[in-house]
Formats: structure tokens, sequence, C-alpha cells
């Protein structure tokens, strides 16, 4: 209790407060950018931060993370265009109730969802950091394979329509991400001798082409000329209802464990606890043929997670030194620029430590708080600006922010190819969703498979001998079951349930 | 006939077949049957089997669904400004370059008037490269 209240006086300073709400402001304006991470905001402010004491660097630097991960919902919900890959999964509701004229309350249930899973997940870092890093220790490839899988469990349950098409645009999509250096060996793998190719098909570029392009086409084939073609020309600034909130109390929690559970794994992130929880508040829905249709659940679920993911990032990232996604990845050399060295010795030697993280988090949320509720009324303003001028200038902003990730042109270009054959799969039938999905997973499911299989001599049956990962395909293999099952007794309505708008 | 299903299940099958081949050139290590091509490989036989069942039911499928159509003439004006885009942008000032694709862009998107044009065209490139030179530290010709 006193190391609570000796860190809440560390970082309720009039200089903390300030540096952890500039922050929040920059971390959602990168956020919101297409192209531009919270990763890369961290990565970019960290040297500003050799000359700051640890509390404001860390005020600063966590500022940033929390408001880079609602960010994003921003442009997903009002142009399709996730800012980062986290909010991907908010474009399935987001955007479809932006344009049923509901933009400002899409926005605002974002910022209040990811305020909520945000300071829950300080909670969890705060009480069950060690508890939760023990477990995480003994996961091995196996169990980071299944996990993977259980992942890809949901591009059954977001595959409007025709499941077969989604699972076909997953196995796409993790093709695809086979492309560049074989990850056990090293070796250049269908690089057809294309230098840009070598590190593979980077995922900004895929994502922006996938979900934004795409997009831009399907709507510059929509338009017709000489009509008012505004994406939408009215909005509301309702707040969602206390009824709302009740209904979603649950997906709200689920959604919060899901994060903070996958925070806590390694190598993990934001992206995939968003559409896990998405497809948990799909699957134990009562009205589950209406997500995708734009309703206030959906992005909930997705946001209350991939906020929920901090705290529990930052929890291997203290007590094993292993960080839990990108940012924490970035951040660890954060720490260590402040001389200090994440690893089991390092709350036990700084003991205040954690619980001024924890009123970090807390504020920094907070901030994003106030600031995304009172830009809620102002970013769908950008949609009254009319389509024949919006466009153009959202492939600007692709165009340059897939080139900023590694400042490459090749990158660009495939952007444009990515894009354009999202464009012709989404008139088949075959939606961006699963293909995504497929393309984020790939990279974590194909080097445990491999690494699995090779440590066990080639025996498949190392993924059922260890209880960590033979419960996860369990859990896996019943939650396709469940979707199935669903699908074949009409709980979801088959084809009758609409496709995106381009299809 | 489902003729989208039918097209569609045909592609995937064509994408399987090129992926399970390259998979196949992989060389594989000594150490271990598990080489680079053994996963791509693996998934281009689900994706194939994936491809063949969408277009068999295609093929039995009662209701007539068309190849769906592309209005080219609206899909490829953004297209190609966007590949003009890509080619001109190693080669011109990022400002100037940006202002012809906007320019370009929007009035194949139907804006004519020579004014909105210019402005949005100008001021847009010079806010996009400005908020991004100065404030995000991206390096843009």
């Amino acid at each position: 209790m006193v190391n609570v209240l000796t860190g809440l006086g560390a970082v309720v300073t009039p200089s903390a407060l300030l540096w952890n709400l500039i922050g929040v402001v920059i971390g959602i304006v990168f956020g919101a950018l297409p192209g531009l991470t919270a990763t890369q905001a961290v990565a970019i402010f960290t040297p500003l931060t050799f000359v700051m004491p640890f509390t404001i660097s860390m005020s600063f630097l966590l500022g940033i993370y929390c408001g880079g991960y609602y960010g994003g919902a921003i442009t997903a919900i009002l142009l399709r265009t996730p800012g980062a890959p986290g909010n991907a999964a908010t474009c399935m509701d987001g955007y479809p109730m932006a344009q049923k004229g509901q933009a400002g309350k899409a926005l605002a249930i974002a910022v209040m969802a990811s305020w909520l899973g945000g300071e829950l997940s300080a909670l969890a870092l705060m009480v069950g950091a060690p508890a939760l890093s023990l477990i995480a220790l003994r996961f091995g490839p196996p169990e980071y394979f299944a996990i993977g899988l259980l992942g890809l469990v949901c591009v059954a349950g977001i595959s409007e329509g025709n499941i077969l098409k989604g699972v076909a645009g997953g196995l796409a999509g993790m093709l695809l991400a086979t492309i560049g250096m074989d990850p056990i060996s090293g070796r250049p793998r269908f690089t057809l001798g294309i230098q840009g190719l070598m590190a593979g098909v980077a995922l900004i570029p895929a994502l922006v082409g996938l979900f934004a392009i795409t997009e831009v086409l399907a709507k510059a084939e929509q338009m017709e000329l000489g009509k008012k073609d505004q994406l939408i020309t009215e909005y509301d600034i309702a707040l969602p209802t206390k009824r709302e909130w009740w209904e979603s109390r649950w997906t709200l929690l689920k959604g919060t464990i899901i994060g903070v559970i996958v925070g806590v794994l390694p190598g993990t992130g934001p992206t995939i606890a968003s559409w896990m929880s998405y497809q948990e508040a799909k699957r134990s829905s009562k009205h589950p043929e209406l997500f995708g249709t734009g309703i206030t659940e959906g992005v909930m679920a997705t946001e209350v997670a991939n906020n929920a993911v901090t705290g529990g990032a930052l929890i291997p990232l203290l007590t094993l030194g292993v960080p839990g996604d990108s940012v924490t990845a970035v951040l660890l050399g954060s720490l260590m620029i402040q001389g200090l060295t994440p690893g089991p010795l390092l709350i036990r030697n700084n003991p205040a430590l954690v619980s001024q993280l924890f009123w970090i988090l807390i504020i920094a949320n907070a901030f994003m708080l106030a600031i995304g509720l009172g830009a809620a009324r102002a970013f769908p303003q950008i949609l009254r600006i009319p389509m024949r001028i919006l466009l153009p200038i959202i492939c600007v902003l692709c165009i340059v922010g897939s080139y900023a990730v590694n400042n490459s042109l090749f990158d660009v270009w495939m952007v444009v190819l990515i894009g354009f054959v999202g464009f012709v799969a989404s008139k088949f039938g075959f939606q961006v969703a699963p293909i995504v999905l497929g393309f984020i997973l790939g990279p974590i499911i194909e080097p445990n498979f491999r690494r699995a299989l090779i440590t066990s001599g080639g025996s498949p049956l190392v993924f059922v001998t260890r209880p960590f990962s033979l419960g996860i395909l369990i859990l896996a293999g019943l939650l396709l079951a469940f979707i199935l099952y669903r699908q074949r007794s009409g709980g979801v309505a088959g084809e009758a349930v609409k496709e995106p708008d381009m299809a | 006939m489902n003729d989208r299903d039918i097209v569609g299940g045909l592609a995937v099958l064509v994408i399987s077949v090129v992926g399970l081949v390259a998979s196949m050139r992989v060389p594989s290590e000594t150490t271990t049957q598990f080489g680079g091509g053994f996963y791509p490989g693996f998934l281009s036989v689900c994706l194939g089997v994936c491809g063949l069942i969408i277009l068999v039911e295609g093929v039995l499928k009662r209701e007539k669904v068309p190849v769906p159509k592309f209005e080219w003439g609206k899909v490829l004006p953004v297209l190609g400004s966007l590949v003009l885009y890509c080619l001109l942008f190693p080669i011109l000032d990022f400002r100037i370059v940006t202002a012809i694709f906007l320019a370009i862009c929007m009035f194949a998107f139907g804006v004519r008037r020579p004014l909105q044009l210019m402005a949005v065209a100008i001021g847009g490139s010079l806010v996009v490269f400005y908020v991004f030179t100065l404030g995000f530290n991206v390096v843009l010709n």
C-alpha cells in the first residue's frame, strides 16, 4: 500500500502530467495516421528521453503507448483504414456505424472502451504481474503454435456469408506471409530475386493496401460523377446509453481479460487480442448476425481488448525482460536507457516501480478519454469532405504512410498491388479481413509449428502431450465446432448476411 | 450455376498450384524434413482443397450468380494515377508529384473548378509534406 501511494506521489507532478498529456496526443496522431504506429512513435521519441528522469520519460512514452493504441480506431471507424494493425478489427463494425450516420457515437464508444480496457489492464499489471508471468514462462513453440491456431479459428468466425471463402482468404494471407526469409534457416524464399521481398511483405503496406486501397477502388467504382458524394452526410454525437453499456458488460469484461492475457504472451499484441475478443463477442452474442453491420458491441469488443494489451504487455517486460508486443520491445530499450535492466530482479530491487507505471497508465488512459471524447465531435467532420476530394487525399496518406515505415518505394508498389488484388478478391466474395488475419498470424504459426516438430523429431504428438498446448487446442476445436454448428443451424445467416459493401 | 464462385474457385486453385510448385522448389535442409518449403506447401494443399470445394459448390448451386462486372472506366483512372504517382515518386520532388497526383485524381473524379483543383492539390501536398517531414522526421525528397 505504501508503494502504491509513493508511486502516485511520484507521477502526479506538473511536469510528469504535462509530458503524459503530450505523449497521449502524439500517440493518438501517430495511431490515427495509416502507416505510422505507436511503435514508431515510441521509437522516434525514445532518444528524447535520454535527458529525462525515469518518471517523466515513462509518463511520456506510456502516454504515446496508450494514445497510439486508441488513435488507430479513428481512421478505422471513419475511413475503414486502420491507423495501426491493432485497430483492423474495429473496421468490422465501426465503419458500418459511421456509414449509418453514427460516426460520433462509434468514436465515443471506441475511446470509452479503450479507456476501460486500459485502466483494467493497469490494475492487472499491478495485481497479477508475478502469477501471469510464471504461466507465460512455461510456454514453448507448441503453445505458441496453438495460440496462433486459436487466432486462426477467428477467421471462421469473421467470415460472413461463406466460411470456406474466409478460410481460403486466411490461407492465402498465411501463404503471402511466407514470402521472404525462412524463419528457421534464414534462406530467402519465393523472393523471385527481388531485393525488396527479402524481408517479406511488410505488414503496414499489406494492411493499408488490403483495407484502404481496396476501399478507395470500391468507392471509386460506386461513385456517380456530379452527384453528392460525401462518405456520410450526417452523424450523431450521442454517447452510448447506460443500457448499451449494461448489455455489453460481459463483452467488455471478456475483452479485457483476453487483452491482458494476450498482452502477457510475448510476441503477440493488440491485433490478435482484438480479433479474438471480436470473435468471442460474436460467438456469445444473442444476435451474432448483426455483427459486421455496425453495432456498438462490435466496436466495444475490439477496442477494449486492444487497449487492455497495454498493461498486460508490460508484465513479461518487467518480470522476465521479454517484451509482450512491438511497443514494449522499444520500451525495453527506453528502460535500459534509464539504467534499469528488466528481469526477475527489477521489481524486487525497485518495489515502487510497478506502482509508478500503474499510475502512469491510469493517468494516460484518463487523458486519452478526455481528448477522445472531445474530439469525437470534430473527427467525423472529415467525412463531410466530398469523396472526390477525400479519396485522393487518402491515397496520398496511404502512400506516404507506407513509404515512411521503411523509406522503401518497394513498399509503396506493394500497397497498390495488394490493394488491387484485394479489390478484385472482394468482388468475388473473398473478404479482406480473413486475408489480413492469416497474414498476421502466419509468422507466429510457422516458426513455432516447425520448431515444435523439429524438436520432437517430427512427432505431431508434441502438440497434445503438453497440458497448456492441449488445452488451447481443445479450446480452438470447441470454438470452431461451435461456429460451424451455429452456421449450419442458421445462427449465422449464411449467405443472407451481407458482405461488405464492395462485394 | 454460380459463375462468380466457379471463377473464384478456379483462381484459388491456380494460386494453390503455383504455391505448391514454388514450395517444392525451395531447397530443403539436410538436417530436417521440415524445410522452408514444407509449411507453404502444406498451406497450398489446404488452399487447393478450399478452391476445389468452392468450384464444385459453384457448379452445383442452382441460383444463378454471374461473374461480377468491373466499372473499369471509374477504377482505371484511380489505379492509373496511383501507378503514375509511384513512378514519379523517386524522380520528382515530393511536393510536385503529390500535387500532380491530387490534381489528376480529383479531375478523374469530376472536380472541374480550377481554383478548387489547385488549392487542394498544392495545399494538400504541402500539408502532408510538412507534417511528415517536420512532425515525424520522415525523409521525403
